[in-house]
């Protein structure tokens, strides 16, 4: 690991900041030009997303299954609750209750 | 952790990512300090700076906690639901919500140094603060903003389904409501960017507030060209980025990067969409 060089701003300093800031918020809204939210809304909007893959999802004995549409080419892979994405795996876990996955 | 960067003051250890740098934190500052006159770079740079904050760690004793971590334990949870309360309890939320909003930002200083995440011997501890301002402040408004419009609507005789914003699971539903079969989302400009993904909107319509001239209340709705067909929309003029707002309330059409958005002032939209829900439409 290297260490961050950045210089943050000093402490006191920070406070003063963050007091006026509050201090503003309790009389205006601080939104944005609307040319400089449009001009970024497009660019989000334009940044590629190469693949949408909807998955069906359920729970079956206090697991959660998810299910690949039957018919789709992709290689993302579902067991259960994880999804494997290349080198990557998610594990979608139900709040209120754990969720482990099994081998199949 | 790969492509982090660590900084160790006594028992407290903030690991920044590497990406974040100076051009970031400067420009969270600038945010802070007066967001009114940042140009559409800074707002990147905040936008970015923010994301990439979100993955920062902060390590006090046995605990490790990413800064979105720290967010949702301390900030949002313990005061989301009492602050939703208390915007339902106003009689004039535009005119109260402020003043609230800043009542609950007040105490982060307070939460992060009782949980010992905030100390003037660790620099980065400013950072955590300033990430818990952004999305504090972000939040507030933006459900403020919400509030604001749901009365309205139900005021002007609009028919819609609104998702319920007193818990966090109707909070975090895809559209914020449904009318006309269209789903929309209300957000304030600031949160709508950040919390909007990349790709194509998701949703039919939004309705958001922006600040022009001097004017901090300016109202839109920009929406795809199939939800200004089924309010019966109309012609639109072509508009640009630079020119967006001085057109209204004459609904603008603008093209940019191969994308298409109707953008039409608000009041004029609730119009429309009384029209067309009255059987009025052309």
């Amino acid at each position: 690991m290297t260490e961050n060089r950045i210089k943050t701003i000093d402490f006191d300093e920070f406070q003063s900041v963050a007091d006026r800031f509050i201090e503003r918020s309790s009389h205006e809204f601080g939104e944005m030009p609307a040319s400089s939210f449009f001009e970024l809304l497009f660019e989000k909007m334009a940044e590629r997303v190469t693949e949408t893959i909807e998955l069906e999802g359920e729970v079956v004995d206090n697991q959660l299954v998810l299910r690949l549409p039957v018919d789709l080419e992709t290689a993302v892979q579902v067991k259960n609750n994880e999804i494997l994405i290349g080198d990557r795996r998610i594990i979608v876990k139900l709040k209120n209750g754990p969720i482990y996955p099994t081998a199949h | 952790m790969i492509g982090l960067a660590m900084s160790q003051e006594q028992s407290l250890q903030f690991v920044i990512p590497t990406e974040f740098n100076q051009a970031h934190h400067d420009a969270l500052m600038a945010y802070l300090s007066d967001n009114r006159n940042l140009d559409t770079d800074v707002w990147r740079l905040v936008y970015k700076g923010i994301d990439l904050l979100a993955e920062a760690q902060v390590s006090n004793q046995d605990t490790t906690q990413t800064f979105r971590q720290v967010y949702d334990e301390f900030i949002r949870g313990p005061l989301a639901n009492q602050f939703i309360e208390q915007l339902l309890e106003t009689s004039n939320v535009a005119a109260e919500s402020p003043q609230i909003t800043a009542r609950f930002a007040r105490q982060i200083r307070n939460v992060l140094h009782e949980a010992g995440l905030l100390t003037r011997d660790a620099p980065f501890s400013v950072l955590l603060q300033g990430y818990c301002l952004y999305w504090w402040q972000s939040f507030s408004r933006g459900y403020a903003f919400e509030v604001y419009i749901m009365r309205d609507l139900k005021a002007a005789n609009i028919d819609f389904q609104m998702h319920d914003i007193r818990n966090q699971r109707g909070r975090f539903s895809p559209a914020d409501l449904v009318m006309l079969n269209l789903l929309g989302d209300i957000k304030t400009s600031v949160y709508f960017l950040q919390w909007q993904s990349r790709g194509e909107l998701p949703n039919d319509f939004y309705i958001t507030r922006l600040y022009e001239k001097g004017r901090e209340r300016t109202l839109v709705v920009f929406q795809k060209r199939h939800a200004w067909d089924a309010i019966d929309g109309g012609n639109t003029n072509p508009g640009t980025l630079e020119t967006i707002l001085d057109f209204l309330p004459t609904p603008i059409e603008i093209r940019q990067r191969g994308i298409m958005l109707v953008v039409v002032d608000y009041e004029t939209w609730k119009q429309m969409v009384r029209k067309k829900q009255s059987g009025q439409g052309a």
